[in-house]
């Protein structure tokens, strides 16, 4: 499902990512871990086409990062989500409409939309905040609207950027059980933390550790360091 | 044909959006349009007084005095379907009395009618046009002096020259300013509605995110630039002709008579294709830089 080979990122002359090599395989769930600036979030975005591959061989969810123009990205992005850690939601907005954004810029037809955003706002504890607008909200609801708004078209990625930073340890906890109850479905996670009770809890995930953008630990429990 | 209703749809939505952000767009947007208005409206008029008053050249033409009236009148109404402005026609007689009048209100020429000393003539008016207004008033003169029975044909060469030069002082001043005002325009309004698009930069980036394409993130934006383009425009020209309405016989007095015409529908119809086409191109700007 993810494959990178020898990427590296430089911002000029700082190197954000040096040399990484790991692959995933469908239904995996792994954390990267690591201080900050260690480059989990630069290994993100380019995971997500947000940032240009510089140097190295990436493929995502059968798309090739190396020969992906910025024109054709949205297709990468139609198997691949992403939830940040400060939400990225239309604040303006009801919980029903950015939840069902991924949905309309698709164009499916209303009543499949409707039966998957309800599904999904149950499965998450939304269904009773629908139609408030997301600014009236609490972060912890917020951040399950994030959530959400990935996890309504079965990415078969899901990238989580550090999704729990700004929550507390209990939402934290319960948004884990989230993730965790679409990775049995089989969507690949990962999953940006440095919340070593968080890595704690799901004990069949890999953990790749980072540090000033090398990888200096890395936990793969069913093989030898990583494939 | 779903999705394209739905973002066009889209396009008028986001006008409802960030209300005090696009109030003050429209407002921009408006009132530049406006200026630029009055300002097309004072060259309008100016030129108009310019060339209705003094691009004209006219010709004396004198008839040879035995010449049969009737072979007279023919040739008056052979040249007043000339392309001329317009031709004033005098009988011996008529000329007498035109001649009696402007000198003393106590002659009376009736003594005179019917065998009046002076020869038929005709006052005849030209515009001069075009640049090449020499040409055309050598053309004029030859084709007045080989009418048959034409004894000579008189015109004023300082008239013309000064004809000349206000033909050459609008057409070189009034469209090259037109050009710069259009281009100031186009700059302001352009960089009001790129900033205003710029303020959505968040709902955009989401968007990507969360794989629209290009073009689905795109078009509501045109569409919306083109809608603040157009309503501005239009409503700058609303307040222009109520502007218009206001001043419209300002200066129509002794001796000025001038009256300030509206603009035509064409200029109109260019100034507010010019505004929408400023707003889907600044809209298309704003998000051409932004492509990942």
């Amino acid at each position: 499902m993810i494959k990178i080979r020898h990427l590296s990122h430089s911002f000029g002359r700082y190197w954000a990512l040096k040399n990484i090599t790991f692959s995933l395989d469908k239904g995996d769930f792994l954390f990267l871990t690591g201080p900050s600036g260690a480059g989990k979030t630069t290994l993100m975005r380019i995971l997500h086409g947000s940032l240009p591959l510089q140097r190295g061989v990436s493929e995502i969810a059968g798309f090739n990062l190396n020969s992906m123009s910025s024109r054709s990205l949205f297709l990468l992005r139609r198997q691949v989500a992403i939830v940040f850690q400060d939400f990225r939601i239309l604040p303006d907005r009801s919980v029903w409409d950015n939840v069902a954004l991924p949905l309309v810029v698709r164009g499916m037809v209303k009543k499949q939309l409707q039966k998957r955003v309800r599904a999904v706002l149950r499965g998450l504890r939304l269904d009773s905040k629908s139609w408030c607008l997301c600014r009236e909200i609490s972060g912890g609801e917020q951040q399950r609207v994030a959530v959400a708004r990935a996890v309504v078209v079965n990415p078969k990625v899901l990238l989580a950027d550090e999704p729990t930073g700004n929550l507390d340890k209990k939402l934290s906890l319960q948004l884990m059980e989230v993730f965790r109850q679409f990775n049995v479905h089989g969507t690949t996670i990962v999953f940006a933390t440095h919340n070593e009770e968080l890595i704690r809890s799901h004990q069949n995930a890999k953990v790749l550790s980072l540090k000033e953008g090398s990888i200096i630990d890395a936990n793969w429990p069913f093989e030898e360091n990583g494939k | 044909m779903r999705v394209f209703a739905h973002l066009l749809l889209q396009g008028l939505i986001n006008l409802g959006r960030n209300k005090w952000a696009q109030i003050f767009t429209m407002s921009a947007v408006i009132f530049v349009s406006f200026l630029a208005g009055l300002f097309l409206l004072l060259l309008f008029n100016f030129n108009l007084a310019v060339t209705t008053t003094q691009d004209k050249l006219q010709y004396q033409v004198y008839w040879e005095k035995d010449l049969p009236m009737e072979d007279v009148q023919g040739q008056w109404e052979e040249i007043a379907s000339w392309e001329i402005e317009s031709i004033r026609t005098f009988t011996p007689d008529q000329a007498l009395q035109a001649l009696v009048d402007s000198m003393s209100k106590d002659l009376d020429p009736a003594h005179l009618s019917g065998s009046s000393p002076l020869p038929p003539t005709a006052l005849v008016e030209v515009s001069m046009g075009s640049d090449n207004g020499n040409d055309s008033a050598k053309g004029m003169l030859y084709r007045l002096e080989r009418l048959p029975g034409v004894e000579r044909v008189s015109y004023n060469p300082m008239q013309m020259d000064m004809a000349r030069t206000w033909f050459k002082i609008t057409s070189r001043v009034f469209w090259p300013l037109i050009f710069f005002m259009f281009v100031i325009t186009g700059l302001v309004v352009a960089n009001t509605l790129k900033l205003n698009q710029i303020n959505r930069k968040d709902e955009v980036e989401i968007l990507s995110l969360v794989g629209a394409s290009s073009w689905y993130i795109q078009f509501p934006l045109l569409i919306t630039g083109a809608l603040q383009g157009f309503f501005g425009g239009l409503l700058s020209v609303l307040l222009l002709k109520g502007l218009h309405l206001m001043v419209r016989d300002l200066l129509y007095f002794p001796p000025l008579w001038i009256r300030f015409e509206f603009l035509p529908p064409l200029y109109i119809g260019t100034l507010l294709a010019a505004l929408t086409g400023v707003g889907i191109i600044s809209s298309f700007l704003a998000r051409s830089g932004d492509s990942r």
